[in-house]
């Protein structure tokens, strides 16, 4: 079966996931931050906005507080009032003014025209009554107090800090002082400051309003950055931004204070503020009073419609990468199941079961389409192996026929050496090595008279079972026609002649005739086109003997073949062959050759016949290593030793 | 023996018992400034009942810029007081039997600071400077610094804020090191923004916070003085390895008393504290050393802020016995 990490649904789904996911996942990503952007730009100018709406509000009511002082400097300047008219006037200013808690007009020491050495009437609302006192040291000592000093020094109107009135009541309060001046020694001199004092409670209120988002707040320092107002009661009054700073060992806190108080505005990303969260904080300076506004604005709570959307996409995402899953796995499955099938009719098929059903598809895709072809296929296949068969029954009982008729061919030969062991003057032997199909070399020898050994080998044209058949016929013509009294030319003429009728397949055989006279060592000899025999010397010598010129046998009717002599001595080897031997390929395809054969038998020491032939046979198979045997190799040697006349 | 033993012990054990409960001595003291850091041993002696472990029943009585601790002590409406040792002096020049008792900061925190922005790098630089400073004694040592470098600046009045400062009115200020300088740090200048003179640095080191004590009162109480120093310095000690537990203390002692309460500032304080105590050639903490003393006596005396000579083992007795 299909491994299933390898099956076609899990690849499918892991690369379909796998870029559907790569591609989701960066437009997501891209969106997430893009949408990121605009959301902070967004928060920035919401938070711009409604700071500067704040800031509006606060400036406003401080302007109309600016006018109170601004107007009595000026009515200190150019009236003279009586101490009566000034402290009605006082009175009427602070009862007529919503936002104003006090005024107060304090005389530099020694100017109050008149006897006094300090003049500082204080005039204040307390419980809906209007009061009236005096600043006079040591207990108030009002021209070293800010409000007063400053702005006589420098000679501008002043927003004070916010300060606790412990004196009168616990209320945070601000002032703010403008000084009035006198011509005095002709110089225009400060003369006093006139100050209004305002209750920052209302500032708190308006501030506390400033709603961004859920958690989202505002809150207000001072010119040295305290706070005046802040969510976190214990705040105000008490912390500046700078002691937050330290508190939380936070240095952007501190430099965002230093920013702020500089006048400046602006929009930052605060990480892990005051120890909790990361916000969003927007300033901007109250140009009235040198304070600042501060926005914050979580960060969690700025992106959250972002968070709740990213998550719902990603749900959605992956609802959506199931369902993909589920699809593809289906859509696998459609395919996959019909070639599961297929697959398992192809083992069958494989282990040879041909009646199995093809599974019939309705869908007409190309899976129904391979379906139909495999039908076509396995019918194919089924006659096509029928036909095998057939084909390999015929053949295997030819083969068997053939081995039959090689098995004949070879029993025909003799086999068993030594031949003649009573005769100790010759020495023979002979082995024919066949090629895979049946050849057609044979070789004979046999004793005539004593006296006579006959011997003969040849090679049919052609192979297989003619070849096989047409040598049996000459072999035995050969051995049928031999008497001592007949010369050779003769016996091997009526051998030719015999062969050459009714050879309808126009076959013939080269042959090698010949006798060795035992007695005194002579060998006369017929050669129908046969490679010629070798004679190794007692001395080691390797001789050729003469050549006839003569045709193969079985071609021309009549032809008169001629007899040749040679003579062997006593010691001497006649080595005979076919053509096996010579024409023997390597892979190469070099030919084992003449010459290879003579420089083997000149090799040949001492060496007996069977030694000398399967010697033969071995250096031939060696030469030709793994190159396949074309034909047969016939090796035959018979050594001539005289002993027949002791 | 084992009678021996009960009898000791029913004879000991309540004598033990009385001693500790019954006489318990009423003490009044009045630190010179409002309640803070800057008194947070007292404060810690009082509230771990060190006083009454020593026997001593404290009234800690509220400080801050309206009441003269030794004003008060001359007037008998405290038994003992915090107090400078150059406004010390000063009231015992004009016949005022005070004694100290013991000296708790031994090194000046007052000192000038100047903005390095006004180009103020060196004493030098002061010179026809505009500078703010606090009321009498405050004044002492920078005026003889003045002097003593032949300067002459603006003095202008500083009051309890340093807005003149921050206003850019003055050029220089006079802060305390444990208070204002850390108010500055915490309205948003660098140490990098400021230059400091301290007086130490020009031969001008006032001891300041000292225990003062009308010497008749210290005569019929000397036991109870004694104790209340040893009991003051255990609470100092006390405060000083359990900071955060004693600010605590110090914070909701300041907002009672209707102050601003921070306590980064205060804890900033309490550390200032702790280096300003330390003595140095092997001096015990509370001890007065001779040669500041006779500095700052020489120093007032040319001043003319005292006209007498006040001697130092008349002025002075050491909480650890004869100085």
């Amino acid at each position: 079966m299909v491994h299933h990490r390898n099956s076609l649904a899990v690849k499918l789904v892991f690369s379909v996931i796998t870029v559907v996911g790569a591609i989701f996942l960066f437009i997501f990503g891209n969106n997430f931050y893009r949408s990121r952007e605009i959301l902070i730009e967004d928060a920035r100018s919401n938070a711009k906005n409604i700071s500067i709406a704040t800031v509006n509000k606060i400036e406003i009511t401080l302007s109309n507080v600016e006018t109170i002082p601004y107007t009595l400097a000026y009515q200190l300047e150019h009236s003279n009032m009586s101490e009566r008219e000034l402290l009605t006037l006082l009175r009427n200013v602070t009862a007529a003014s919503k936002e104003i808690n006090g005024v107060t007009v304090a005389y530099e020491p020694n100017a109050y025209p008149g006897q006094k050495s300090e003049y500082a009437p204080y005039v204040y609302k307390n419980n809906g009554e209007i009061k009236t006192v005096f600043l006079k040291s040591p207990e108030n000592t009002y021209w070293l107090k800010d409000w007063y000093l400053i702005p006589k020094e420098r000679l501008e109107a002043m927003w004070s800090e916010p300060f606790y009135n412990v004196d009168f009541n616990s209320k945070i309060l601000a002032t703010f002082s403008v000084p009035f001046y006198t011509i005095r020694d002709g110089r225009r001199t400060c003369a006093g400051i006139v100050s209004a004092e305002i209750d920052l409670h209302w500032l708190e209120q308006i501030v506390k309003n400033v709603k961004l988002y859920q958690n989202g707040y505002a809150f207000l320092i001072s010119h040295d950055g305290t706070f005046v107002t802040h969510p976190q009661k214990d705040f105000i009054m008490n912390e500046t931004i700078f002691s937050v700073a330290e508190r939380y060992n936070d240095l952007e806190v501190r430099k965002l204070g230093k920013d702020a108080l500089r006048g400046n505005s602006n929009f930052v990303f605060l990480k892990q503020f005051l120890d909790k969260k990361n916000i969003w904080i927007y300033y901007v300076p109250l140009v009235t009073n040198d304070w600042s506004l501060g926005v914050v604005i979580p960060d969690k709570e700025l992106l959250a419609d972002l968070r709740s959307l990213t998550q719902y996409i990603l749900i959605y995402n992956v609802l959506g990468a199931i369902f993909l899953i589920i699809a593809i796995t289906f859509l696998a499955k459609s395919i996959t199941s019909p070639l599961t099938k297929l697959a398992e009719v192809t083992d069958q098929i494989a282990a040879g079961n041909f009646d199995v059903e093809i599974p019939k598809l309705k869908s007409k895709d190309e899976v129904s389409h391979l379906a139909a072809s495999f039908n076509f296929m396995k019918v194919s296949l089924r006659q096509y192996i029928q036909n095998l068969m057939e084909t390999t029954a015929a053949k295997q009982k030819m083969e068997s026929e053939l081995k039959i008729a090689h098995e004949i061919q070879m029993g025909i030969l003799p086999k068993i050496f030594p031949p003649f062991p009573e005769h100790k003057e010759f020495d023979i032997y002979a082995v024919i090595e066949p090629a895979k199909e049946v050849g057609g070399d044979f070789y004979d020898f046999y004793l005539v008279d004593n006296s006579y050994i006959y011997f003969s080998i040849g090679d049919v044209s052609g192979k297989g079972v003619p070849a096989s058949l047409f040598m049996a016929v000459t072999k035995t013509l050969i051995k049928a026609s031999t008497s001592v009294e007949i010369p050779l030319d003769q016996i091997f003429s009526k051998v030719n002649n015999d062969l050459c009728k009714e050879n309808d397949s126009f076959m013939f055989v080269t042959i090698f005739f010949g006798r060795i006279n035992l007695k005194n060592g002579e060998v006369d000899y017929v050669n129908a086109g046969h490679n010629l025999p070798f004679i190794k010397t007692r001395n080691g010598e390797v001789k050729t003997i003469e050549k006839t010129g003569d045709i193969a046998a079985g071609i021309v009717e009549n032809y008169p073949y001629q007899v040749a002599k040679t003579i062997m001595y006593p010691g001497d080897t006649l080595f005979l062959y076919t053509d096996g031997i010579t024409e023997a390929q390597n892979v190469a395809n070099e030919l084992y050759s003449d010459t290879r054969l003579k420089e083997f038998l000149a090799n040949q020491k001492d060496s007996t016949a069977k030694e000398i032939v399967l010697s033969s046979v071995l250096q031939v198979k060696e030469f030709s290593g793994e190159a396949p045997q074309s034909d047969d190799i016939t090796s035959f040697a018979i050594k001539w030793s005289k002993t027949a006349e002791k | 023996m084992k009678n021996i033993f009960v009898f000791l012990f029913l004879f000991i054990s309540p004598t033990l018992v009385f001693s500790q409960q019954s006489v318990q001595t009423h003490l009044r003291f009045l630190p010179h400034w409002i309640p803070q850091a800057q008194f947070a041993g007292f404060i810690a002696a009082y509230e771990k009942g060190i006083y009454k472990k020593y026997g001593l029943d404290v009234e800690l009585l509220t400080g801050g810029p309206t009441v003269s601790s030794l004003d008060w002590l001359s007037e008998k409406k405290t038994d003992l007081s915090c107090a400078w040792l150059s406004s010390a002096l000063q009231v015992r020049d004009k016949s005022v039997k005070l004694i100290n008792i013991c000296q708790l900061i031994q090194k000046s925190a007052l000192m000038l600071v100047a903005k390095k922005g006004r180009g103020i790098n060196t004493i030098q630089n002061l010179n026809g400077k505009k500078v703010a400073l606090w009321q009498k004694d405050f004044q002492i040592q920078p005026n003889a610094l003045f002097n003593k470098f032949g300067l002459v600046v603006k003095p202008y009045p500083l009051s309890e804020t340093q807005n003149i400062f921050i206003r850019d009115v003055v050029d220089v200020t006079s802060v305390m090191l444990y208070n204002e300088y850390h108010l500055l740090k915490n309205s948003g200048y660098d140490d990098s923004d400021l230059t400091i003179f301290r007086f130490q640095d020009y031969d001008l080191n006032f001891p300041e916070d000292g225990i003062y004590v009308l010497e008749d009162f210290y005569k019929q109480n000397t036991q109870a003085c004694k104790n209340f120093v040893k009991a003051s310095l255990e609470g100092w000690e006390y405060a000083f390895s359990h900071e955060d537990e004693v600010l605590k203390m110090v914070m909701s002692y300041l907002t009672k008393a209707k102050y601003a309460a921070n306590y980064m500032h205060q804890r900033w304080m309490l550390r200032q504290m702790h280096d300003l105590y330390q003595t140095t050639n092997g001096q015990k903490i509370g001890e007065l050393r001779k040669s500041d003393f006779e500095n700052v006596v020489k120093t007032l005396k040319q001043s003319g802020y005292i006209t007498h000579d006040i001697l130092y083992n008349e002025f002075y007795r050491s909480p650890y016995g004869s100085p």
